[in-house]
């Protein structure tokens, strides 16, 4: 996935621009920054969840697989269903159990046949190394798990349509730190199947766990603006904006 | 079992290739129940906003010869044969709508704030009975509110006036202002309430000097919606206030709202007196409008400063 001059405003108010940048393939891209940076609206266009936001408008040029996303060459909705999203908090969906949470999405693309599902959803869940806590209650209610087990479905219930790009937002910062190290350990295994975006403001999360990592940061306006996009090795120890030597030097932010 | 097994061995590209697939393939049914179940939902809507398009259109076509400065200034005149097109203002019924719909307001914030903090602070069953209670008395046919007070006349033996009315409609208020208000205090985060707590602060500090500000804007909107409610009301009013063509802003005499006003006009043989009813009609729209825009404005302004 490509950005190029990708800019997003709300009501006319810019909140994030001049990024260009990548989403690598099989790797874990880390966005970082301090909070209002604009990591979470930057995410939230690569997968047009923006659309439903009242006065956003995204410009620039956000490619997948070299169609632009934005200019109707693929329909929205086939794009969300490639393009999987965890967010910051686990939202199960309520009143179903752990088993259709999981299978939901491939219910909604019109996949059928109870035996591939029970597949999918298997392997969803030991992707997500979730399946041995679960597998003896698929059928109980979703909203029993703890924090962290939630969390993890979750991530089963975004593979399960088997995505080719998982985005995910600060998807540990609500869970304790033993889930949050699960959680670290899936991503490394993750990659073996799909690309990912994750922001954290954690940044030895972004050190630990990411191959690319791009740097965004408030302008004087307020506006969040791209820094710093490189592999992580090279942000982190050798980073070619001064702004980038304070923020992780936990000079400000 | 079988085809279990055999998915298992197909490798993970393949199978993603058949999700994906399936997805594309499925995708113009999809778009299809999109579009037919936005297609419902706008019939629905014009179906929903024709007849109060074309009501609203007739008060403006109707109604908007009418108005201008005499028509708000200027107490009614009465049609007669030798001159049956005299038309007058409004500023009877405007007064008493003013009056009657002010004193109510001043009689149910009080009692509605107040049922709500209690109902907010005492949790127990007969607490959950009266909010059940007050839930369903805003569901009541507005006329049972004037019956009761016209019985409570009836038997006191008490004269018609603005009073009774307000009190009429009052009863129309409470419960509305009241549940609006509890909703109000109970989105207050537990977080302030706490904070507040820790400090040493007693109940009653934390309601007033804590929750209470920080819900006041929607216990504003509750009001003003509530006030909205209650200009556009006639059967509460009607047999409680008597009727007057002498404005006058006191609650103690007899009084004439723009809302029976327009009933004693619908009664009345000579259609230029028929035809005011629009532009009465019109001045209500434009009452009701105003306080729900108010309203709303309010709720939205405290919803963004959360
Ligand atoms: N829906 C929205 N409407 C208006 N402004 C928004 C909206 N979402 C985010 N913003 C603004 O965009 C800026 C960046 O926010 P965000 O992307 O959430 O930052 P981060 O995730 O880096 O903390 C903030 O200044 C925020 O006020
Ligand atoms: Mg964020």
């Amino acid at each position: 996935m490509e950005l190029r001059d990708v800019r997003v405003d709300f009501s006319g108010v810019c909140a994030v621009r001049d990024v260009t940048m990548g989403v690598m393939r099989n790797r874990v891209t880390a966005l970082i920054g301090p909070s209002g940076s604009g990591k979470t609206t930057l995410l939230r266009s690569l997968n047009r969840l923006h659309d439903l936001t009242h006065g956003a408008k995204v410009s620039g040029r956000i490619t997948l697989d070299g169609l632009d996303i934005y200019d109707g060459s693929i329909p929205s909705l086939l794009l969300r269903s490639r393009i999987g999203m965890v967010f910051q908090r686990p939202n199960p969906f309520p009143g179903k159990s752990i088993y259709e949470n999981v299978a939901s999405g491939l219910v909604f693309n019109g996949i059928r046949g109870k035996a591939l599902i029970d597949d999918i959803v298997e392997q969803s869940l030991r992707s997500a190394v979730l399946w041995d806590a679960v597998k003896d209650r698929l059928k109980q209610p979703a909203t029993d798990l703890s924090g962290g087990e939630q969390q993890r479905m979750c991530i089963a219930r975004a593979l399960a349509v088997e995505p080719d790009i998982l985005l995910m937002d600060e998807p540990t910062s609500a869970l304790d730190p033993i889930a949050t190290q699960q959680i670290e350990d899936l991503l490394m295994s993750l990659k073996a199947i799909t690309s990912i975006a994750i922001v954290t403001h954690n940044m030895q999360q972004a050190q630990r766990t990411s191959d690319y990592c791009a740097f965004l940061l408030m302008g004087e306006d307020r506006a969040g603006e791209l820094i710093e996009f490189d592999r992580t090795d090279k942000v982190f120890n050798d980073p070619a904006d001064p702004r980038t030597v304070d923020y992780i030097a936990g000079r400000f932010g | 079992m079988s085809l279990r097994s055999s998915a298992a061995v197909v490798p993970i590209d393949e199978r993603r290739a058949f999700i994906q697939r399936t997805s594309r393939d499925g995708l113009t049914r999809r778009q299809a129940y999109s579009r037919l179940y936005i297609a419902g939902a706008t019939l629905l809507l014009a179906v929903c906003i024709l007849p109060l398009l074309s009501v609203f259109s007739l008060a403006v076509q109707k109604g908007m010869p009418f108005i201008g400065w005499r028509f708000f200034t200027a107490n009614a005149a009465i049609p007669n044969l030798v001159n049956p097109d005299a038309v007058g203002g409004i500023k009877t019924p405007l007064q008493g709508t003013l009056s009657v719909v002010g004193l109510a307001l001043v009689i149910s914030v009080p009692f509605a704030v107040i049922i709500a903090a209690s109902l907010f602070e005492f949790r127990n069953r007969f607490m959950s009975w009266l909010e059940v209670l007050l839930s369903t008395v805003i569901g009541l046919p507005s006329i049972l509110f004037g019956l009761f007070v016209y019985a409570i006349i009836f038997h006191l033996k008490l004269a018609y006036s603005g009073i009774m009315g307000s009190v009429a409609l009052s009863m129309l208020m409470v419960p509305l202002i009241a549940i609006q208000s509890l909703d109000a205090l109970r989105a207050v985060p537990d977080t302030l309430v706490e904070a507040g707590v820790a400090l040493g602060l007693n109940r009653f500090s934390v309601m007033f000097h804590i929750i209470l500000p920080k819900a006041r804007a929607r216990i504003f909107t509750g009001v003003f919606l509530a006030l909205a409610r209650a200009a556009g009301e006639t059967a509460p009013v009607l047999f409680v206030i008597g009727m007057t063509n002498v404005a006058t802003l006191s609650p103690t005499s007899q009084q004439t709202t723009m809302t029976t006003f327009v009933y004693q006009l619908l009664q009345s043989p000579y259609p230029s007196q028929r035809d005011e009813c629009w532009a009465i009609a019109l001045v209500l729209i434009a009452i009701v409008l105003l306080f729900n825009i108010v309203g709303r404005t309010l709720l939205a302004r405290a919803e963004r400063s959360k």
